[in-house]
């Protein structure tokens, strides 16, 4: 009887809970097209039809998000091998300190890669936004962990037939980590398409600005037109969810339990 | 589940393509044309004069004027806003105090904020113009030597333009044609016959649009009961996605060649399907009126209207035909088995 009660309370909080991160969306849903007026689509035609600068700028920011997410993946799998699989003086101190990096809020590290940017005369330019999300550690923490989980046997019988590093990475270590790799991509994606201080920070024009920005710029009177450019930057985040749902969680679960 | 994500988002990134090739058409087929004028200085009257051919009705009808302003950031590119109200609305011109450079024709109605393109008019074309007033035909005693009024009824008004300017002004036509009083906007509405053919000419290709969409709703239709069973439907959801590749290297082909009149698209939505139908009621049936009468030049034109309307339906159906035939013989044809 008590774990019946238990149980009930569990369920109300999850259902609770689930009301209240799916309210929001789904009041960014029916207000788009939906007010006390009557249904209207013309929010969604001015995102998709009527004005180009929606679309443009979603695209944009998708190849500025794939860009990154293969960045960070490529530089976070040579990371992540070499702290799981080599062993190197200051590897522990070298990791604990990407694991600081990582909890820093984005805030703290806005001024040094402004600073850096633009000496290296990149200010201004999609590289700015691209260059600093390569190399947030997160991706190599997760990579790591769920390197560390490939039994050494598998990494020494590749060895002796004569694998080198990189082709033990390529060939074993990848394919058999490939939940980590597109959890990793995912963290990434959905990081380099939820920016928001850095393309203000990196970037003078209000043109080159990501849609995760120009949301703010839309007319904050026509909320509806607001609403409906909300569903079109929740398009990938929604595609990838749905598609790489078990990799994600795995991966997640990867990092978790090592 | 994932092979069903990837069809339906197959389909959600083919729409979003479409669509972003589409709206870049639609903002320059939407922006309206407008011509500039400055204040003049007469020597009868004190002070700068503008035309009453510069004013507009704002939201709530009532005549303003209108300027043209650089816009920053979100709001980039030439846009129109109302101009300060230093200047007196008199009985034949507007003192402007305080105006500078105002806009005085455009070629379809625009709102304070909206992206314009600027022109002048020097570029002519023979036209001829299909008035219709509700409230009778009052014409100005003093017609411009390159008007010749062709019929006239009660409530329409068939002239012939030479030298008319190569982008139609509705406002420019009115004031040529009518009388002019201050303080009240004209409720007489003027079409140019060549805007209407130029229209009508391209509705062939505009039905293209929707039956290439019809065409991929169908395609994929198909392809997504093809998913059952992938192993032995492997080639035909290629061949269906290499179909549907092919639709949007085709669009831009297809949109480049398509030109609408600015004079006859709908203020804010170019699918408002109710502005077309009343004004194209409105055109058609004084054309009828005119071609009752024995007019040929409206003839001509209502008859060219039928024959597009209908080649257009046509057009429209025949991308949907299409599919249809590739989904059967898809499936009269043989299985291919799995590598």
């Amino acid at each position: 009887m008590k774990h019946t009660a238990f149980q009930v309370v569990s369920a109300l909080f999850a259902i609770l809970l689930a009301i209240a991160s799916l309210g929001p969306f789904c009041y960014v849903l029916l207000r788009s097209f939906a007010s006390w007026e009557g249904v209207s689509f013309q929010p969604y035609y001015q995102v998709f039809w009527g004005q180009s600068q929606y679309l443009i700028r979603f695209w944009k920011s998708l190849g500025m998000s794939c860009c990154v997410g293969v960045g960070q993946l490529a530089i976070s799998a040579l990371a992540g091998f070499g702290f799981a699989r080599y062993r190197f003086k200051g590897r522990n101190t070298v990791f604990f300190l990407l694991t600081i990096l990582m909890v820093l809020p984005v805030q703290v590290t806005l001024v040094p890669n402004y600073i850096m940017l633009n000496q290296l005369g990149l200010l201004d330019t999609y590289a700015a936004l691209i260059l600093p999300l390569i190399f947030v550690p997160l991706g190599t923490f997760i990579l790591r962990q769920s390197f560390l989980s490939i039994p050494d046997s598998v990494m020494d019988a590749a060895m002796l037939d004569g694998c080198g590093a990189l082709k033990i990475l390529w060939r074993v270590a990848i394919p058999m980590n490939l939940s980590g790799m597109v959890c990793a991509f995912l963290l990434s994606f959905l990081d380099a398409w939820n920016m928001v201080e850095q393309p203000i920070a990196y970037l003078r024009e209000a043109n080159r600005y990501p849609i995760s920005v120009a949301l703010v710029y839309v007319t904050p009177s026509d909320t509806a037109i607001q609403l409906a450019c909300c569903v079109l930057v929740a398009l990938p985040c929604l595609f990838l969810f749905t598609f790489f749902n078990r990799e994600l969680v795995e991966g997640i679960t990867l990092a978790e339990v090592k | 589940m994932k092979r069903k994500v990837l069809c339906v988002s197959s389909l959600a990134v083919w729409f979003l393509i479409f669509s972003t090739f589409f709206s870049l058409r639609v903002e320059r087929w939407m922006t309206p044309i407008v011509t500039e004028c400055v204040p003049t200085s007469s020597q009868s009257s004190t002070g700068a004069r503008l035309s009453l051919d510069c004013l507009f009705p704002d939201e709530e009808g009532l005549p303003v004027l209108y300027q043209t302003y650089e816009g920053l950031g979100w709001d980039a590119g030439l846009r129109v806003k109302r101009a300060s109200p230093l200047y007196t609305v008199m009985e034949d011109s507007i003192a402007a105090g305080g105006v500078d450079r105002v806009v005085q024709y455009a070629s379809k109605e625009f709102t304070a904020g909206e992206r314009v393109t600027v022109t002048d008019l020097k570029a002519t074309r023979e036209d001829l113009y299909l008035a219709v007033c509700p409230t009778g035909v009052r014409l100005r005693e003093d017609l411009p030597e390159n008007i010749e009024v062709l019929a006239q009824t009660e409530n329409a008004l068939l002239a012939r333009a030479g030298q008319a300017p190569q982008i139609f002004m509705p406002k420019q036509a009115v004031g040529e044609l009518f009388q002019r009083y201050p303080f009240t906007m004209p409720d007489e509405r003027v079409y140019s016959l060549a805007d209407v053919d130029s229209f009508f000419s391209a509705l062939p290709l505009a039905a293209l649009l929707p039956g290439m969409m019809v065409f991929v709703l169908l395609l994929w239709g198909g392809s997504f009961s093809f998913l059952k069973d992938v192993k032995n439907n492997r080639v035909r959801l290629l061949l269906n996605g290499c179909f549907m590749a092919a639709t949007l290297l085709v669009l831009p082909l297809l949109l480049h060649f398509l030109q609408f009149p600015s004079s006859l698209l709908p203020k804010s939505s170019i699918v408002e399907v109710s502005h077309y139908i009343r004004e194209f009621t409105e055109i058609l049936s004084s054309l009828r009126h005119f071609a009752a009468a024995g007019v040929t030049e409206a003839q001509a034109s209502l008859s060219h209207a039928h024959t597009m309307l209908w080649v257009s339906l046509g057009v429209i159906l025949l991308p949907a035909l299409l599919a249809a035939a590739v989904l059967v013989l898809e499936r009269r044809g043989p299985r291919t088995t799995a590598a």
